[in-house]
């Protein structure tokens, strides 16, 4: 069955901008979501999954998209790649700490000092390892559904899980 | 030693506290204008070479130098076999 999203990739593949605009509407929340858990704020996040949405634009205008998986998870993938690229490179700054995150109501304190202790007990942990932790006890995902975006078996998916919270323990503990 | 069901616990907790997290107003319009300053797909596609790994960039002349010696060494093995047909050609063959 072809999706919303997918229907909308093929428009936009062929050249249609506003199709490609319905796809980051209908996906920004979750990515930056995603990508701000692994960053610890949203001010980095917003510009990871930005540059997660301008290669994936690259690709389908450039006719790079090549169908094997649904958009919504090549989107996943692409935007995990770009959140990995942004921490590599980033250094927090005293000025990100004070970003106005952005969403109203009481829950923006708690959900700030949330990011940053996520990114803090996690920051340590090899890429591969934070990612599948991440996707499956924060986001919630399948074994099934984190193998497919991060393009590997549901082994290989339960292994990274629980090299890593044996790291986790082994750092709590000791 | 700590439970692992501690860990998971405590990150859906965290990750319970975060639902609320989406991008500040105006991301999308953002987002759109940066896609849309990028070169057009077609100026792009003449630019392969920016696409080509840093690695695999490397090895193209090692790979253009072998190819190139496959052709000669395919060239010659015709030749010969070329050769030796037509040196049989106007051979007889005597049954006695």
């Amino acid at each position: 069955m072809v999706s919303d999203l997918d229907a909308a990739a093929e428009r936009a593949m062929r050249g249609d901008s506003s199709a490609f605009e319905e796809i980051v509407e209908a996906t920004s929340a979750e990515l930056v979501r995603l990508s701000a858990r692994m960053l610890g704020n949203v001010a980095d996040a917003e510009d990871a999954v930005q540059e997660a949405y301008v290669r994936a634009y690259r690709a389908l205008t450039g006719g790079q998209f090549d169908r094997r998986s649904r958009v919504r998870t090549w989107l996943y993938r692409i935007a995990i790649n770009a959140t990995i690229d942004a921490k590599r490179k980033r250094k927090r700054t005293a000025a990100d700490e004070l970003v106005d995150p952005g969403w109203e109501g009481g829950a923006a304190a708690e959900a700030t000092l949330a990011l940053r202790e996520i990114a803090d007990w996690l920051g340590d942990l090899p890429d591969e390892q934070r990612t599948a932790l991440v996707l499956k006890a924060v986001d919630g995902m399948s074994s099934a559904e984190i193998a497919e975006i991060m393009e590997c078996s549901e082994g290989a998916v339960e292994q990274r899980l629980v090299r890593a919270r044996t790291a986790l323990r082994q750092r709590r503990d000791t | 030693m700590t439970d692992p069901r501690e860990i998971d616990e405590r990150l859906a907790k965290l990750g319970k506290a975060t639902e609320g997290v989406r991008p500040r107003p105006g991301f999308t319009a953002k987002v759109m204008s940066a896609a849309l300053a990028q070169p057009p797909a077609a100026a792009r596609a003449t630019d392969w070479w920016a696409d080509v790994p840093r690695v695999a960039r490397r090895m193209l002349p090692v790979a253009a130098i072998a190819a190139a010696v496959g052709v000669v060494w395919a060239v010659r093995a015709t030749s010969d076999v070329d050769t030796a047909l037509a040196d049989t050609y106007d051979t007889v063959e005597l049954e006695w």
